[in-house]
């Protein structure tokens, strides 16, 4: 190969129509100049230059823990571990700055709401767990709740990931559902980090969490839009 | 990253110092994930998961889905991690789920058994993914530019923009313009010889 050729079909790359002349008559050009179409075509392609959201990563693994968490829950049956939760949350944990200058502030201490927002506290064994999915309304969120039996009621420390912040007007409930019904928990209005809730009622009575989005006048019944929906095992 | 032997060989065989690393690299993630290392995965889409999301845009064109597509895709890999060969290229085998991921995101299917990466038959030849393996690598190569080049390149094919738009946008002499574009579209000729011994391959 000359370097005339080398020097055409490099001027062919950048669209030169003389090199096109050039390449598509020398016999010797004519050897490479469908991978020169190739390149020329990814160069045009639209796809080339498309970035996929900086988010997707932590998206893809979040996607993967709950594959992993499904799997772990139905090849254990009803009791999942404390040591695989732990394990399985400590594995995909992203990183506080990952998680954004918002959940930060909510880890570091603030009063959201209903529910009160504090430091993470693993000194006590929860008494139960729950694993939360999310919902046709919102497929990208998952949480999971660690419940204690306190003097005052049970504490629940809901962490929550993949929903979107609440716009004015609006905010997340969360509620204990049993055979008699629904009892709210606590509303809060961040869709990443964790919020404290409590239940003045017996869990054991009320074993399912579900998280709805709720319109901010005056109704103070669930609007029955779920967003995230688990059901405890006892630890 | 410059590219290794293009499916459906074997074990890549490395033919750059790039390529060397780039197999190790494969290697090793092949092998932590078949040994059910879930850190593998955050690494294994920051290796391969721009690879995965063209395929998808291919396949599907829009972006979103292209990303719904390549969060699915990744978790079948995880799924089916126990049948992954450390031995071999691990791109093969995430191109073709890739592409039956999207194909089921653009028909809307909802979801259905995949099956095991048995079933993944990476000899399967589809203008899809060898486009998109194209578009991938020539995109890696643009990733290995010096900036400089890479934005007269990305402002000259996606801009559309001529030597001397560029040159008053960036604020730069006309010749500077043109040897940054000729350096650059030199170093994409240089996948030719890649592409034409992977064709000489199969």
């Amino acid at each position: 190969m000359s370097p005339s050729c080398d020097d055409q079909q490099i001027a062919y790359l950048e669209g030169a129509r003389s090199a096109a002349d050039h390449v598509r008559s020398c016999a010797t050009c004519q050897e490479v100049v469908g991978e020169l179409d190739d390149i020329r075509g990814a160069l045009a392609d639209p796809a080339l230059w498309e970035e996929p959201d900086v988010n997707l990563e932590n998206r893809v693994v979040a996607a993967v823990e709950r594959a992993e968490q499904a799997k772990a829950e139905q090849g254990e049956g009803a009791v999942v571990s404390l040591e695989s939760r732990r394990r399985l949350r400590d594995r995909f944990r992203v990183s506080l700055p990952a998680l954004g200058a918002v959940a930060a502030a909510l880890l570091i201490g603030a009063v959201v709401g209903g529910g009160v927002i504090r430091a993470l506290d693993r000194t006590k064994s929860p008494d139960a767990q729950v694993a939360l999915g999310g919902t046709p309304l919102a497929p990208n969120a998952h949480g999971d709740a660690d419940m204690r039996n306190e003097a005052n009621g049970v504490e629940i420390r809901l962490h929550v990931s993949g929903l979107p912040r609440t716009p004015a007007g609006f905010y997340y409930q969360a509620w204990l559902k049993g055979a008699k019904g629904l009892v709210p928990i606590g509303t809060f209005h961040t869709g990443e980090g964790e919020v404290i809730l409590w239940s003045g009622v017996p869990i054991d009575q009320y074993p399912t969490i579900t998280v709805t989005v709720e319109e901010d006048n005056g109704d103070q019944g669930s609007s029955g839009k779920r967003v995230l929906v688990g059901d405890l095992r006892p630890h | 990253m410059a590219a290794t032997a293009r499916p459906p060989s074997g074990a890549p065989v490395p033919r750059t110092i790039f390529d060397v690393a780039d197999a190790d690299r494969g290697v090793q993630l092949s092998t932590r994930l078949a040994a059910g290392d879930s850190g593998a995965i955050r690494d294994a889409y920051q290796e391969y998961g721009r690879l995965v999301f063209t395929v998808a845009l291919r396949v599907i064109g829009d972006r979103g889905r292209a990303e719904d597509a390549t969060q699915a895709t990744f978790v079948r890999l995880w799924q089916n991690a126990d049948r992954i060969d450390p031995s071999r290229d691990l791109r093969p085998f995430l191109c073709t789920i890739a592409r039956r991921v999207a194909i089921d995101v653009a028909r809307q299917e909802g979801r259905r058994p995949w099956g095991s990466l048995e079933h993944a038959d990476p000899s399967t030849e589809d203008n899809g993914v060898e486009r998109a393996w194209t578009t991938w690598r020539v995109r890696e190569a643009l990733n290995a530019l010096p900036a400089e080049e890479a934005e007269v390149m990305r402002l000259q094919h996606q801009g559309e923009m001529t030597h001397t738009e560029i040159a008053e946008k960036l604020g730069v002499a006309v010749g500077t313009v043109k040897s940054r574009s000729h350096r650059a579209h030199r170093r994409l000729a240089g996948l030719l010889q890649e592409l034409r011994e992977e064709v000489a391959e199969q």
